[in-house]
């Protein structure tokens, strides 16, 4: 754990150790980010360098910030989709829209701990859900925002943000339900 | 699917601490083991909710410190770059200021030649105003016929006498201009919109738009007092600052941060604590672009901002990180920009 706000202010006075200590200690965390909007890896390190290039840039004129690493989250966001949205129009000269995030299952750190079946069906739930909501729940469970660093970071309000959260808990949650009835049935069968 | 109170399923799993408590942290064990034992009518909700959160685990690639090193010292590298460029646009406009100043000294020496050849034409000029008006973002530097150094910033307007008279040097101003002046015996007087600012041989700032509601007096060096129609004379010491609004008492405070009020004159400019209508007033007058706002309220949010040689839109964009608002245009090349909540 980096601390955050004392990295950002150092930075904001030109202190380049603040600008190290915020890029060493948020440089991965962006990349596998980066790497669930886009599969182009060069791509994503360039946007992350031109990002801190841009911070170190503007530093006199950068002001407080609260959320160091949800501010950081977002910008990056926005500068990756629209480098894409670039790319894809030098190429065909026509304007993407944003296709959304990509997960698959070796994004997901197998745990040899719990049990494996179960596992594997709320994650293969997820795989099936929308663009939006796998990004919601990364953002919630791997990079640890609030709702309302979410609902800034997915351009929702908050409340829908809480929302598209439940629903998709309900939809994790009937897998296991399933899965449950499935093992009690095993088991009555195997009892016989 | 068995029946279980979704409310308690879905608090558990928006709870940051319970999610690292499922997925095997320590930090909070204690807390929610005491919770869990407190709440068995609970069990079957925190079962469910354990499992999902475990298995929303994700893998995270991490560099080796060696590789980051070799990204970090390319960041350097590149931020070198930076700090040489930044540089060579500030010499830039440092020579942009100077081939006005040639400009006007050629005015001079023109002037003066004029006055030698020709003695009879002396009285008509004497009389005759000079102006100097500045588009939008273009601050020049003019030199008084006594010296005094007048640095007037964009969308400005300063009218002075090419020769002053023997008991007062007055000059007209409406807009924004920085005055170092001479000190001789003879006052030396400002007649801005709101206000007229008496003068001692010093250094000052005056902000008086005619189109804003206030004007701004700032006092770097000397001494100078503050008059008008509706306002009784007041002496200002340096480092205060005088706020005239229409209608309204003088307020007169110290600041600690003078410079902010003529750092515009080095090609950049601050606000702190302005109303987002009076940023967008001056970034409307330097880029000569008007701001619309579709809705009034976000016109009176408050923002700290410095800038000194950005884009327009480099401007913008700090602007959206900072605040809950958006900028548009109507097309590329419109001078109109929209200015709307997130």
């Amino acid at each position: 754990m980096i601390d955050e706000k004392n990295a950002w202010e150092e930075l904001c006075r030109g202190s380049a150790q603040g600008l190290e200590a915020l890029f060493k200690g948020y440089y991965d965390e962006l990349v596998n980010y980066g790497q669930k909007i886009s599969s182009d890896a060069t791509l994503v390190d360039d946007v992350i360098q031109d990002m801190f290039i841009y911070l170190w840039d503007k530093h006199a004129s950068l002001s407080k910030v609260e959320k160091v690493k949800s501010y950081l989250f977002i910008a990056f966001k926005r500068r990756l989709i629209k480098a894409l949205q670039k790319q894809s129009k030098m190429m065909d000269g026509e304007l993407q829209e944003y296709h959304g995030f990509e997960l698959s299952m070796e994004d997901m750190l197998v745990d040899s701990e719990m049990d494996q079946i179960k596992s594997q069906e709320v994650r293969k739930s997820l795989m099936t859900l929308g663009g939006k909501a796998k990004e919601a729940i990364y953002l919630k469970f791997h990079v640890g925002l609030s709702i309302a660093e979410m609902a800034e970071h997915l351009e929702m309000n908050p409340q829908s943000v809480k929302n598209l959260l439940h629903r998709t808990y309900k939809k994790l949650r009937e897998t296991i339900s399933r899965d449950l009835i499935l093992l009690f049935i095993n088991r009555m069968v195997s009892k016989r | 699917m068995s029946e279980i109170n979704s409310q308690v399923y879905n608090k558990l799993l928006m709870d940051h601490s319970f999610v690292r408590y499922a997925q095997g942290e320590t930090d909070h064990r204690e807390r929610w083991d005491e919770w869990v034992r407190l709440h068995p009518e609970f069990e079957q909700e925190v079962k469910e909710a354990m499992a999902v959160a475990k298995s929303l685990r994700f893998v995270q690639q991490e560099s080796n410190a060696f590789l980051l090193n070799r990204k970090w010292e390319r960041l350097k590298q590149a931020m070198e770059k930076v700090d040489h460029e930044k540089l060579a646009r500030h010499l830039k406009v440092w020579r942009y200021a100077a081939s006005i100043l040639v400009l006007i000294s050629v005015g001079f020496v023109t002037m003066y030649l004029m006055e030698r050849n020709e003695v009879d034409k002396y009285s008509a000029l004497a009389s005759l105003p000079i102006r100097v008006q500045t588009s939008t973002g273009a601050p020049s530097k003019v030199i008084l016929p006594d010296g005094t150094e007048v640095w007037v910033n964009s969308s400005s307007k300063l009218s002075y006498p090419s020769v002053f008279s023997q008991d007062c040097r007055e000059v007209h101003l409406e807009g924004e201009a920085f005055f170092h002046v001479t000190k001789n015996s003879t006052p030396f007087v400002v007649h801005a919109p709101r206000c007229d600012v008496k003068v001692y041989g010093t250094m000052f700032n005056v902000d008086a738009y005619p189109d804003e509601k206030r004007s701004i007096v700032a006092l770097k060096e000397g001494s100078v007092s503050i008059t008008g129609d509706e306002i009784e004379e007041q002496f200002l010491k340096p480092g205060m600052v005088a706020e005239i609004e229409k209608g309204m008492e003088v307020q007169i405070h110290e600041s600690n941060h003078l410079q902010q009020y003529d750092d515009w004159k080095d090609g950049e400019v601050s606000f702190k604590g302005y109303p987002l209508k009076d940023i967008t007033n001056r970034l409307g007058r330097k880029f000569g672009v008007e701001f619309v706002y579709n809705d009034p309220e976000i016109s009176n949010y408050t923002y700290d901002l410095s800038i000194s040689t950005e884009s327009l839109n480099d401007i913008l964009e700090l602007l959206e990180f900072t605040a809950p608002i958006t900028f548009d245009h109507d097309d590329m090349d419109s001078k109109k920009i929209n200015i709307s909540k997130k």
